[in-house]
């Protein structure tokens, strides 16, 4: 029950396909609650996966599952009737919606499910020029050659229309040669600019594609890193039951606190753990062995 | 009301053009976007999709592929045909 904005591009224009896939989405997103929940509580809560999430990949993910930093950039238009719940959500690319929706869930402790989902954005695509399928049957299928030169030129899209949030530097006629084979840009090649571009050294842009607007600075380079930052690895484990219903017990810190989380374990154990993304996102008691999960960026217990 | 930092998305934020020198481009070489041939135009085109929800992401870039009559091409963002990445059981509302 997915729909919404796909953008394809066609033979030549298949390689900016890279810029695509690191622009930011948007959705609107129906949500199912499994028990009616205060609305203050479902609201505070849906405010708590705003800014930056840790989010492990489903299982039927595309990629590697471990636990990776999302940032969601709103959860707006929030409409509720009783368990259901309608929200638009902007995030980064790679944030899966339906794990977002099952975070929620576990983090209320009644448990959700996503029941409809559609993509109302992708980068500069929005629903205000999309065409369905038909639209481009009735190209396949026009009269005249004028007609479908009319209608090829309403419903594709130039491939330059693509780059409008992404960061560009536009270089001199001259540098475009050397570039094209292979050359390193040099400041002089450059003509203009857009702000925002950060510099990085060649050894940490191996495998790295564009620099699109969302992978952010050293982050982005980091691919893989550590998660939870412990000596033994016999904290980490890999079991997966529910969370305890309503089992809270931390908040992952922000600004200077920024991924460090303290909390008390059942047993009165006092845990303390740097959160790091790419990694297993669970923590084990040392002296009663109570697992702990981090949830959007909540512990639970588990 | 929250003390959360929050980064605007993309399309929110206004992106400035900082000028370095003025340097006109010569159009004789290459060619202006909206200026391509008909050809040319597929060839270097983007349709923005409504997917439906029926088939898989990779099923209508095949029947775009077929309809338009292209070699190639692909889509950026895979939208699941409904059951998404990491649900455990098939839905029977899937085959509709």
């Amino acid at each position: 029950m997915v729909t919404g904005v796909l953008p394809l591009a066609l033979e030549d224009a298949t390689k900016i396909i890279q810029v695509f896939l690191l622009t930011g989405k948007e959705y609107v997103c129906l949500m199912t609650l499994h028990d009616s929940v205060p609305t203050t509580k479902l609201l505070s809560i849906m405010e708590e996966f705003v800014g930056e999430i840790y989010q492990k990949p489903p299982l039927r993910a595309a990629v590697k599952r471990e636990v990776r930093k999302r940032r969601v950039y709103y959860i707006k238009d929030i409409e509720i009737d009783d368990r259901l719940v309608l929200f638009r959500v902007g995030c980064q690319a790679g944030t899966y919606i339906r794990k977002l929706v099952s975070d929620i869930g576990e983090v209320l402790g009644v448990g959700a499910h996503m029941r409809e989902l559609r993509r109302t954005r992708a980068g500069p695509f929005t629903e205000e020029t999309i065409y369905n399928l038909y639209d481009i049957l009735e190209i396949s299928q026009a009269e005249s050659q004028e007609k479908r030169e009319e209608l090829v030129r309403k419903i594709i899209q130039p491939m330059e229309s693509a780059f409008v949030y992404v960061q560009k530097i536009f270089i001199r006629d001259s540098a475009v040669n050397a570039i094209c084979h292979g050359a390193d840009l040099a400041i002089p090649g450059i003509v203009r600019l857009t702000d925002g571009i950060k510099v990085k050294s060649r050894h940490h842009e191996q495998g790295e594609g564009f620099g699109g607007e969302d992978r952010e600075g050293s982050n982005a380079s980091r691919h893989l890193s550590t998660f939870v930052e412990v000596q033994d690895k016999s904290f980490l484990t890999n079991r997966s039951p529910r969370a305890v219903s309503g089992s809270r017990l931390g908040l992952v810190g922000l600004g200077e606190e920024q991924n460090k989380v303290e909390f008390t374990c059942n047993c009165g154990n006092e845990i303390k753990v740097i959160v790091n993304p790419d990694n297993d996102n669970e923590v084990r008691c040392e002296k009663c062995g109570q697992d702990y999960r981090f949830y959007g960026r909540s512990v639970l217990r588990w | 009301m929250s003390l959360i930092p929050r980064e605007k998305a993309p399309w929110e934020r206004e992106q400035s053009i900082l000028d370095k020198i003025q340097e006109e481009t010569d159009p004789s070489f290459g060619c202006i976007p909206e200026k391509r041939s008909l050809d040319q135009h597929v060839r270097f085109g983007l349709i923005n999709l409504d997917k439906p929800s029926g088939p898989s992401s990779h099923e209508v870039v095949a029947w775009v592929e077929k309809m338009l009559g292209l070699k190639h091409a692909g889509h950026g963002g895979t939208l699941e045909a409904c059951l998404q990445a990491g649900e455990t059981q098939w839905s029977p509302a899937c085959y509709h």
